[in-house]
């Protein structure tokens, strides 16, 4: 049962169709990479799947649960979208994490918040606090930044601030983990830990969905590839497929500039 | 020495009406200018446009002008509506003014404070789960708070000067007070009022600084 | 927006500000003396300002406008109410109604004469040439080429630069009618023109310039009490200036402050 369906997806800004008819699916446990020129909207879709952009047309559905249909207003509530956000994790290529907190707090914050909705939060707030607590310090080691949990993240490296921003992403169990280009604002010699961080992940069955220009890290934990161009998803398959025997010849072109071996 | 210790006495308890008007002022003016602050950035257009036209008005007039048109007005336009008689009617008169022109201020500090944040926190706390509300107030709002302490802490130390002001509308304050004796032909008065104002500001300046030390601790 | 657009604006609302200003001086003068009777109280606006309102050495308000305004708004029944004002800003106060007159040696002039009702003059002030005692004095042409001072962007330097005879004279601008004294006092300068009620306040016979003398009255000037336009209480006020002067009660006033009563 496939755990992710994007149906019909369509984008406009203003004059420009950034996304035109974008269909793909994801399997439980996959690792999808999306690689593609700038503009060719690969972050476009990623936002639009955390409905941080909302799609002109199509249908997004997770576990055979249509959570948007752009034909059905009453999927579009904000109040709505706030819940089906939590479908999917986000993590950002500028880190984005929240300066006035330590790191542990970082990652404690929304579950925190997010907890006390729950109907037992009154009488069992004790409990549910230090299992919130338990968590993050159990994803923070998982991220190997255990020693880092009062530190602020000013006093840590980007590569480090990545690895709090995954783990903080993960805090709340997301159906889906999307990465907008991770390692893309990290100096050469940091990029190598969030890479082991990511592909961590994929050997633990995480589903993932991650835009990246690192096409080795892509060929080298992906179970499919996608490949857009112009707003249209040009090919995919598995990272042998794409990368070894493209099809297209966009695809080859893209692929020319970055083999240089 | 006598003469002087009256002197002083009596500046002393003149001072406290510049120290009643900021203070009333500051307590005021703060909270209201956060309400301006959010119309000024309002998507609902109309409500958008009329706030900023106010705000261009009560930052475009000199406050002087604002505190005689404040207490003077309603006299003067046969208005049904009159300030109390006395003292207490134009020290109102005053505060109301000061409120309303030091809110509009403090609204175009909170904006430019809440518009700097970067767009990348409102939609790491959205991605997150967050409501609008829990987003300003755990995520957005410190931040605002640090980079918006040194513009208020210049508008507060600027409002502690303009109090006395309000003597355009015969407020007994410091100033006012030190002019009768400069009528008379006695000066010292008059200079002796900025000790009090360089003192007050003095606590202020140490206070700011205590404040921007506190929130030193991260950096946005 | 242009700037021509801008300038239409502002003249407009500059224009409609002063319509209602003088709409509301000319409306409020009718009716006046029923208006105040029926609140009770004139209030009466003043600055500190001795001898006509200030606080004695044991802190009571008094002088002598003080002391006839008391006295006058027990002949009108009503209660007087002093309020310290802004004296840049009486005529706003005025209009506005935050007082109700202006009672404070204000001098009687055409331009006042025309926004606002003025009853007679009660009070007469001069700018007065003061020298040491016993030094030669025949008119202002003996001063030519002397030193004379006066204040600053006051009427006594007006009446120095305007009398054809003073003009010609070394005149030393001061900050304060009190700086003339001391100067001549102690020698620096031959003559002072100030006003007439600050001369007689704080010169001669128990002041610190016992030796200074009053040798010439120059420029006179009247003081009268201020009304809004077209007020009617103006003339109810004339009135009880005459029952006071043929009392003799202004007269025993007048002494008491060491003031000159007008002709």
């Amino acid at each position: 049962m496939a755990i992710l369906e994007v149906k019909g997806i369509e984008k406009s800004f203003e004059d420009t169709h950034v996304l035109k008819n974008i269909n793909f699916s994801l399997e439980k446990g996959e690792v999808m990479a999306i690689i593609g020129s700038s503009g060719s909207g690969k972050t476009t879709l990623l936002r639009c799947l955390n409905f941080l952009e909302r799609p002109d047309k199509g249908s997004i559905i997770v576990n055979n649960e249509v959570i948007f249909d752009a034909t059905n207003p009453s999927t579009q509530k904000e109040s709505e979208l706030r819940k089906k956000r939590l479908h999917f994790g986000l993590v950002f290529q500028n880190f984005n994490l929240f300066p006035q907190y330590t790191v542990l707090k970082n990652v404690t914050l929304a579950a925190e918040l997010l907890a006390k909705e729950r109907p037992d939060y009154k009488q069992n707030k004790k409990a549910i606090t230090e299992e919130i607590q338990e968590r993050a310090k159990m994803l923070l080691a998982q991220v190997g930044l255990s020693d880092k949990l009062d530190f602020y993240p000013h006093m840590i490296s980007g590569g480090q601030q990545q690895r709090v921003a995954i783990a903080r992403a993960l805090a709340l169990e997301p159906d889906i983990l999307c990465f907008d280009e991770p390692t893309s604002a990290l100096d050469p010699e940091l990029t190598g830990e969030v890479l082991k961080v990511i592909k961590n992940l994929a050997e633990r069955d995480t589903t993932m969905i991650i835009v990246t220009h690192e096409m080795d890290f892509a060929r080298d934990v992906a179970d499919r590839v996608i490949f857009m161009d112009d707003g249209v998803i040009v090919e995919q398959g598995s990272p042998q497929e794409v990368f070894g025997n493209p099809k297209e010849e966009r695809t080859k072109q893209f692929l020319a500039r970055y083999n240089k071996t | 020495m006598n003469e002087i210790s009256v002197i002083i006495s009596r500046l002393s308890e003149s001072f406290l009406l510049n120290c009643k008007l900021f203070a009333l002022t500051l307590i005021f003016s703060l909270p209201l200018g956060l309400l301006i602050a959010f119309g000024s950035m309002s998507r609902f257009r109309p409500l958008r446009w009329l706030v900023r036209t106010f705000v261009w008005i009560i930052r475009g007039t000199p406050l002087m002008l604002q505190l005689i048109i404040m207490f003077f007005g309603p006299g003067l336009l046969g208005l049904s509506f009159s300030w109390p008689g006395g003292a207490s009617g134009r020290f109102i008169a005053a505060t109301v003014a000061f409120i309303i022109n030091y809110a509009c201020y403090f609204s175009e500090i909170y904006r430019g404070g809440i518009e700097s944040i970067p767009k990348g926190q409102y939609e790491a706390g959205q991605v997150l789960g967050m409501t609008k509300p829990q987003i300003f107030f755990h995520v957005t709002l410190l931040q605002v708070i640090k980079r918006i302490i040194p513009p208020v802490g210049n508008e507060v130390m600027t409002l502690v000067k303009d109090t006395s002001l309000a003597r355009i509308i015969a407020n007994k304050e410091i100033i006012m007070m030190a002019g009768e004796y400069t009528n008379k032909g006695l000066i010292w008065p008059l200079f002796a009022t900025g000790i009090y104002f360089l003192v007050f500001i003095g606590v202020l300046t140490i206070l700011f600084n205590w404040l921007e030390k506190k929130l030193s601790y991260f950096r946005t | 927006m242009n700037k021509l657009n801008i300038k239409k604006i502002m003249a407009l609302f500059v224009s409609l500000t002063l319509i209602f200003a003088l709409a509301a001086c000319g409306l409020k003068g009718k009716g006046d003396l029923s208006y105040v009777k029926n609140k009770g109280t004139l209030i009466i606006g003043y600055t500190n300002y001795a001898p006509m309102n200030y606080y004695d050495e044991d802190g009571n308000f008094t002088g002598f406008d003080t002391e006839l305004a008391i006295l006058v708004c027990e002949k009108l029944g009503v209660q007087p109410e002093f309020v310290e004002i802004n004296w840049d800003t009486k005529e706003v106060e005025l209009n506005a109604k935050s007082i109700d007159c202006i009672w404070n040696g204000l001098t009687i002039d055409d331009e006042r004469k025309a926004t606002m009702e003025i009853t007679k003059p009660y009070v007469k002030n001069a700018q007065v040439v003061l020298m040491k005692e016993g030094a030669s004095y025949t008119g202002t042409e003996s001063l030519i080429g002397k030193t004379v001072v006066a204040e600053q962007g006051s009427a006594g330097e007006k009446t120095i630069l305007e009398d054809a005879n003073l003009s010609q004279a070394n005149y030393v601008p001061k900050t304060l009618q009190t700086d003339c004294l001391m100067e001549l006092k102690a020698g620096t300068v031959d003559a002072a023109v100030l006003d007439l009620t600050l001369a007689k306040t704080m010169t001669g016979e128990g002041t610190s310039y016992q030796d200074i003398v009053i040798v010439d009255e120059l420029a006179e000037e009247y003081y009268g009490v201020a009304f809004r336009k077209g007020s009617d209480i103006c003339e109810e006020v004339n009135k009880i200036f005459d029952e006071f002067l043929a009392d003799g009660i202004m007269e025993a006033l007048a002494e008491k402050y060491g003031l000159e009563l007008a002709e």
